[in-house]
């Protein structure tokens, strides 16, 4: 743990359902934590019982493993049954005594998360990826790369976690699908490439080569569930030794267009008769179809004399064994999954103190020569190095209510009792604000359900903290410079754009309820639990059963009763799609101030740059005017006049004065920024935000007495006048929608056309996976109509299609707000349930006359 | 004779003429009073004996008159009238108001007449010339202009400006009145024509009562055959009665009949708080030190009171404290009232003043275990147009109910329509006239929702500010608004005290206030209710009542109880010992972790409560011993937050001008006008 280039901190990523688990279980067996008998099926990382239940992964889960490897020797230094159990038993005895064990330079510290490959709940990825420096892609070999593969792939080189590939289910191409060599090597080569044209598409050349290469030994082929795994390196050496070849000279020839013509003996590169097999079929596939082969049909002498030759030995009561679970014993003994792959590990995933060299000018928000720069870039673990520590995620305990901190050190040693500052994400350097000075109260390291508690965690490990839970909601940093700054917060790819209310059955356990929902709150990266102006508690999750597992933690486990959940519902955008058709004009309740306003339209391209922070109300007015000038054609000097964005501060509506030589303007600035403010959080329409929307102050008249244009005066009327101005100019709502990525065969397309156009949305793209009747087909869907989509695409399409949605953009609605369509009824249907006034409310309501 | 000289101490005129002429112009518009006949309405002859009967009769001049014959010296006989009667009308029936203050003036003369010949009987005096000329002298009853809060309040502040010896108040009342200023008659205003026979009115009420009694009844019965298991208690059933106030005059009617039904155990009328006798004296001396900070913002008359009773070293201590806080626009506020004193006066107040229980302002007795009663309520517009979805538009049922669907409410909730003559036992259950879809009970919920949405956004403020929304100089309203006070100090926040008159237009004036995070309303239940109906609309920072700011100073639990009502909440605290917790807080707060954030609804994020350390500090403790020590003001900080300061001072630029003198007087009435 001390020694930091032994060091590998790496997650497993996939898509759903293409093993990671799985094959992360045969890792786990490997430091003897759970036996071999039952790795394949146990699935360690799932600790939650509805993960089990389900089969799915829903929270990430961190192990700690050791792994004793000698690079020189390029060998597993061969770990009986025994050893392995001692490592493991090691890995707990090391946490008491470090003495106990020794630890040489051989041995590897492996600290891997487990995370879930729905798409819904990717912000697990997200935090996954953040505290770890390499990453496992594992995918199917019959799948090939699909959505969530790019998407956590691209995703991984955005935080520089460097990948390896694992191609998984190599079973299932073998005993399913009869694969015979030549095509199993094409599948290989497809999964590859797509991998590797992903990989090319988001490079970071701080992150130097990261293609993954099978000849380099950065890619491994076998299957999680029986627990096998080879890569050519494994091969090449045997081979190697057998041709007198080098290794690595060997390990290029076993992959690509290499032949060996066993009449010439001689390796050739051209195929010329058509009648040599490929080198890779020859030598690697060929000896492991035909063993299948020989296991499933029974052909006991075959598999002696095979077992002989791969030098596996089977004891007694093994050989007993037929089919599948005979299978499973011999490749196991034959090709070990966890050797295989934590050998890739270790050789091609970098160590902290290598991967932070590359990573701190992403990860560091404050200047890049600071004491806490200078020691993650060196992963500085010496005595009195700056301490900096990144909680990317808050795992529960046992202790009801409270949580670990689970995260990265990067930086120096954190210790239990030592004194710290707690950064929160909104901590600004200098100020007090979301900064806590307090002891560390207990380390510990988490090993999938259990957890092992230490006397201090150096930089590079992953651990979990207990007590700064009380601080952090769900992330933070932890520093011991006065000067240090925050780690950079994650930026998630998914947003939470599915919610519902909750409520409890009964008024008196309303603290109960936003207790609970704290937790929820707290246990998941990306879930939001708030109240709205009508009082209804609101959960947002990114998808449907990302809600469906929040709702069930926070009656179950964080609330303990039951509460009412309502319908589903979605969260629209107020907004304008043309310019006011007047001049709208609002006088104060004393009429004596008058404020002239006009409403416009700023486009998507525009919100969508200040949602991104790309023009944001803190830049340098001149920088920002020109880049407003350039980018969006807007007038210069109406640019600088920006006085506000809002809702928040931030969000994508702006005010901007238009006025020229308006007396006291500046002293009700605040006042009309305030309104504004307001506005922008709760529109006229149904109460929900503005966005894209642009407010243009053409005029101010103003009483010559200060204390009639107070704020009291001037803000309701800033307000009004927002309102009145929004609703000339083409108001409009703006739903979330969904990019939906289908796959579905050919055959059952039409059904999904079917269900889509019944739920309002169309396909835009469609592409077919090469060698295979699988479509792709790409979609737009309102979120406002997917509830419920999944269950019917798989009842139109006898459970062949599989859709998966996340959110992708805002698009205004069918219909106007007064002349009826799809957009007056949603504003009827949000005004009923938040409890407004019924009906669209008028213009004259908020227009004043002269 | 020559015509009474009146005195008014604000300035105020009397209309002298065109009274008579406008008389014509009455009777357009009599929706509220509908057919019935003025007299009947307004109780003419009931209101003027309640009246005279609350006249101090014991040591005022009549006594004097009473006692010698040398009456010329009393004070009162310059007045040249026997009492002083104020009437105050809502808007709705200020239409009537001419008319009824005639019939009053008679009214009451022959009242005062009947009860000061009586008197003089008992004591077997002559009538003396004096005497009979301050018997023809009539009584000055006189209608009270615009109220200063809500019409549902009885203005005792101006009704005591004018020096009043008795005020009428007419239509809706929210009860929330003290009498302890000045006595107070109530004149709701009766319902129907025919309620003379107050059998016969209530027969089919009474009817349907028993019905379902014994159907209820029955059901039980079967359920024991069922069961085989005695559910003896609910054989019997307990009501407590609560009631439209237009139907006051014969609810006893009512109580008379359920009380000789079978099946029923007992009857608890909701009765019209009275007056405790020898409660006004000791609250007089209370009064001027809770009432000498709360300085109104308006320039009327309900600000000027309260420093009447100030005494002169009061008045400079106080204006030396305020110095510092001034922060806008000439308006002062005053907080850090001193500490000690103030609980010193908390506790006398503890042991003395009996706050009577009420439900919906009506009085009930205070050991009533309403877990065991059923609530029947007697009123019409159950249901009936809302045109706004925020408040119930029948305030009294909205808090009757909110009240009794509490935790520790009643057992069931029934309500009687007289008009309609229907019984409905499933009030809760039926339709709102929002829309069909929402019941009352959902609709109930609903504003609790938002309740604890306020009391939620309501823990970040630093600096409250307290609303005044009533006249009512209760000790009820005294006690809670200098217990609200204290306990915003305690927990280290900042309290100031706003008094600006009619709440409805109160938005504009207070929301000049923006270092105010959040605002107290101390008001009785009906303005509070009102007050709900718009505060969505209008109010940008979160206006709680003083319940809901126990809950967000973290003193007390949302534990399903609620009311608006003072009264229950001063109870309350005494039954969970929260005046115990503030102080338990303020001395373990040094070791627990206060800076530890929270989770906060409203953002779903962790929030700092802004809340300054406050601690008593030992000023030798300190680095400098205390020799100097720099001044912080929470205003001075937001003010230094503020983009705009103030006026430029443009020194040496404007052209110096000698000053002049400016206008003098009151906004109504500038000297040079006249």
């Amino acid at each position: 743990m001390d020694m930091k280039h032994n060091i590998r901190s790496m997650s497993v990523i996939a898509h759903v359902d293409h093993g990671k688990t799985t094959l992360t279980d045969s890792l786990v067996q490997k430091a003897g934590i759970i036996s071999s008998k039952a790795a394949g099926g146990a699935r360690y990382t799932d600790t939650r019982k509805d993960e089990a239940e389900r089969g799915i992964t829903i929270k990430s889960t961190g192990i700690s493993m050791f792994f004793e490897y000698d690079i020189k020797a390029g060998e597993v230094a061969g770990l009986s049954e025994e050893e392995a159990a001692a490592a493991a038993k090691a890995v707990e005895d090391k946490m008491e005594n470090d003495a106990n064990v020794k630890i040489t330079e051989n041995s590897y510290l492996i600290n891997l998360i487990d995370s879930p490959g729905h798409v819904d709940f990717s912000s697990e990825v997200t935090a996954a990826l953040r505290v770890t420096d390499g990453a496992l892609v594992v995918v199917d070999t019959i799948d090939g790369v699909c959505v969530q593969t790019e998407t956590v792939l691209r995703q991984a080189i955005g935080e520089r976690v460097k990948p390896v590939l694992m191609v998984n289910k190599v079973d299932r191409a073998l005993l399913e699908l009869q694969l015979p060599a030549e095509e199993l090597y094409q599948a290989f080569c497809r999964a590859i490439e797509s991998v590797n044209v992903i990989v090319a598409m988001y490079n970071d050349e701080a992150l130097g080569d990261i293609q993954v290469d099978p000849t380099k030994g950065s890619v491994a082929f076998g299957s999680g569930l029986h627990q096998w795994a080879f890569t050519l390196k494994r091969f090449a050496k045997t081979y190697g030794a057998k041709f007198n070849v080098p290794e690595d000279k060997m390990m290029s020839k076993l992959w690509g267009d290499w032949y060996f013509d066993p009449e010439r003996k001689v390796w050739t590169s051209q195929n010329k008769g058509g009648n040599l097999e490929r080198a890779f079929c020859q030598f690697i596939a060929t000896p492991i179809t035909t063993l299948f082969e020989a296991i499933m049909n029974e052909k006991h002498k075959k598999v002696e004399k095979m077992l002989g030759a791969i030098g596996v030995e089977l004891k007694s009561e093994e050989k007993e064994l037929t089919g599948k679970a005979l299978l499973k014993r011999v490749m196991q003994k034959w090709l070990p999954a966890g050797d295989t792959v934590l050998e890739m590990i270790v050789l091609h995933l970098p160590s902290p103190a290598k991967a932070q060299r590359y990573r701190v000018d992403t990860l560091y928000n404050g200047p890049l020569d600071d004491a806490t720069a200078q020691a993650i870039r060196t992963c500085d673990t010496s005595e009195g190095a700056p301490l900096c520590m990144y909680i990317s995620k808050m795992v529960p305990t046992s202790d009801k209510g409270r949580f670990y901190g689970f995260g990265r050190v990067f930086s120096g040693t954190i210790a239990t009792g030592q004194k710290v500052r707690i950064l929160g994400p909104n901590y600004v350097p200098g100020k007090k604000t979301d900064l806590w000075v307090k002891n560390i109260q207990r380390t510990v390291i988490m090993m999938g359900r259990y957890t092992e508690q230490v006397a201090d965690v150096p930089a590079g490990n992953t651990c979990a903290l207990v007590g700064v839970d009380q601080y952090l909601l769900k992330t933070g940093t932890i520093v011991t410079e006065e000067d240090a700054c925050t780690i950079v917060s994650m930026k998630f790819s998914v947003s939470p754009v599915v919610r519902c209310a909750v409520e409890p059955k009964n008024s008196a356990d309303l603290p109960k309820l936003v207790e609970g929902m704290k937790r929820l709150s707290k246990s998941d990266p990306m879930v939001l639990c708030y109240t709205e102006e009508s009082g209804e508690h609101i959960i947002a999750a990114s998808g449907e059963l990302h809600l469906e597992i929040c709702l069930q933690d926070l009656q179950q486990d964080f609330m303990g009763t039951e509460v009412k959940v309502s319908d589903p519902v979605v969260s629209f955008r107020e907004t304008c799609q043309g310019k006011s058709n007047q001049t709208c004009l609002a006088k104060s309740a004393n009429k004596h101030n008058r404020l002239f306003v006009e409403a416009d339209t700023i486009g998507a391209e525009l919100s969508n740059a200040i949602d991104a922070g790309d023009i944001n109300p803190g830049a340098d007015p001149k920088i920002q005017g020109r880049k407003l000038a350039d980018d969006f054609g807007w007038d210069v000097t109406e640019a600088r006049k920006i006085w506000a964005f809002g809702p928040e501060g931030t969000g994508p509506n702006l005010f901007v004065d238009t006025t020229k030589g308006v007396n006291y303007l500046l002293e009700i600035k605040e006042s009309v920024v305030g309104g504004f403010a307001w506005a922008t959080q709760n529109g006229p329409l149904c109460e929900e935000q503005m966005r894209g929307t642009r407010f243009n102050l053409m005029d101010v008249v103003l009483h010559a007495d200060a204390i009639h244009r107070g704020m009291g005066q001037i803000m309701p009327t800033a307000r009004r006048v927002c309102f009145s101005s929004l609703m000339t100019a083409e108001p409009n709502l703006l739903e979330p929608v969904y990019l939906a990525n289908i796959s579905v065969p050919q055959d059952a397309m039409g059904n999904v056309y079917g269900v889509l156009t019944q739920r309002r949305g169309h396909v835009f793209s469609e592409e077919q996976r090469p060698g295979t009747p699988q479509m792709t087909l790409l979609a737009y869907l309102p979120v406002m109509e997917s509830f419920g989509f999944t269950a019917d695409l798989r009842s139109n399409t006898g459970g062949k299609a599989f859709p998966q949605c996340s959110f992708d953009h805002w698009e205004p609605m069918s219909g106007t707000v007064y002349g009826g369509g799809k957009v007056a009824e949603t504003i009827l249907s949000v005004r009923k349930r938040k409890g407004l006034k019924e009906g669209i409310p008028e213009i004259s309501q908020y227009l004043d006359k002269l | 004779m020559a015509p009474p000289r009146i005195f008014f101490d604000d300035g105020s005129r009397a209309m002298q003429s065109g009274t008579e002429s406008s008389v014509t112009a009455i009777q357009k518009e009599a929706s509220t009073r509908g057919e019935t006949p003025i007299e009947t309405y307004y109780e003419t002859i009931r209101a003027a004996k309640d009246a005279v009967d609350k006249l101090d009769w014991t040591e005022s001049y009549r006594a004097k008159l009473l006692r010698s014959e040398d009456a010329h010296a009393s004070e009162a006989e310059a007045d040249g009238f026997t009492c002083r009667v104020a009437l105050q009308f809502p808007d709705e029936l200020l239409s009537d108001a001419s008319q009824v203050t005639w019939l009053m003036e008679g009214a009451i003369a022959s009242a005062y007449n009947a009860k000061f010949m009586r008197q003089l009987q008992q004591q077997k005096k002559e009538i003396t010339p004096s005497i009979q000329q301050h018997l023809d002298s009539p009584p000055l009853v006189f209608v009270l202009g615009d109220s200063t809060y809500g019409s549902c309040c009885p203005d005792e502040v101006a009704a005591q400006h004018l020096k009043a010896d008795v005020l009428v108040h007419y239509g809706y009342a929210c009860l929330s009145g003290s009498n302890e200023r000045i006595p107070v008659v109530y004149a709701f205003g009766v319902a129907s024509a025919d309620s003379g026979t107050d059998t016969m009115f209530w027969r089919e009420c009474v009817h349907l009562v028993a019905e379902k009694i014994n159907e209820s009844a029955n059901v039980n019965a079967e359920m024991k055959s069922l069961t085989l298991e005695s559910c003896s208690n609910d054989e019997s059933k307990s009501f407590l009665v609560l009631y439209d106030l237009k139907y006051h005059h014969t609810i006893d009617g009512l109580r008379e009949q359920l009380e000789t039904l079978d099946g029923v155990a007992s009857v608890v009328l909701g009765a019209i708080p009275e007056q405790h006798p020898n409660l006004a004296s000791r609250i007089e001396n209370l009064e001027r030190r809770c009432c000498s900070d709360m300085i109104g913002c308006n320039s009327g008359t309900c600000g000027g009171n309260a420093t009447d009773n100030q005494t002169p070293d009061m008045c400079t201590s106080e204006s030396c404290r305020q110095t510092g806080c001034g922060s806008q626009d000439g308006i002062k506020a005053a907080s850090n009232q001193d500490d000690e004193y103030d609980k010193e006066t908390i506790k006398e107040v503890d042991q003395n003043v009996y706050i009577p229980r009420s439900v919906g302002g009506l009085v009930i007795p205070d050991q009533l275990d309403l877990s065991r009663y059923t609530l029947l309520y007697i009123g019409d517009d159950l249901n009936m147009n809302a045109s706004d979805s925020n408040t119930y538009h029948n305030t009294r049922l909205f808090h009757i109910l909110l009240r009794c669907t509490a935790s520790d409410g009643c057992a069931g909730i029934w309500s009687y329509s007289p008009m309609q003559h229907s019984l409905n036992c499933q009030l809760l259950e039926s339709p709102t006239s929002l829309s069909d879809s929402i019941t009352l009970s959902s609709f109930l919920s609903r504003t609790l929702r938002r309740r604890y949405f306020l009391v939620q956004k309501a823990k970040i403020a630093s600096t409250i500010g307290i609303l005044i929304g009533t006249t009512t100089a209760s000790s009820t309203f005294r006690l809670a608004l200098s217990r609200v006070r204290n306990r915003i100090q305690s927990t280290g926040r900042t309290a100031y005290t706003f008094a600006v008159g009619k709440l409805a237009t109160s938005s504009s004036k207070v929301s000049n206030f923006a270092e105010i995070d959040c605002f107290v309303l101390i008001a009785c239940q009906e303005s509070i209710g009102k007050f709900w109906k718009m505060e969505r609309e209008e109010m940008a920072v979160p206006v709680i009542t003083p319940l809901e700011l126990d809950v967000a100073l973290g003193l007390r639990k949302w534990d399903g109880r609620y009311s608006c009502d003072l009264g229950d909440l001063l109870r309350w605290d005494e039954e969970d010992g929260i005046e115990d917790r503030t102080s338990a807080i303020d001395d373990s707060s040094k070791d627990t972790d206060d800076d530890q954030p929270f989770f906060s609804m409203i953002s779903g994020k962790y929030e700092c409560s802004r809340a300054p350390k406050h601690n008593a500090m030992n000023l030798q403790d300190l680095p400098g011993q205390g020799q100097i020590m720099e001044y912080r003001s929470e205003a001075a900080e937001f003010l230094k937050q503020r983009q705009y300061q103030g006026l430029d001072a443009n020194v040496g630029q404007t052209e110096a001008k000698a000053a002049v003198l400016g206008k003098a007087g009151i906004a109504s009435n500038y000297g040079e006008d006249l």
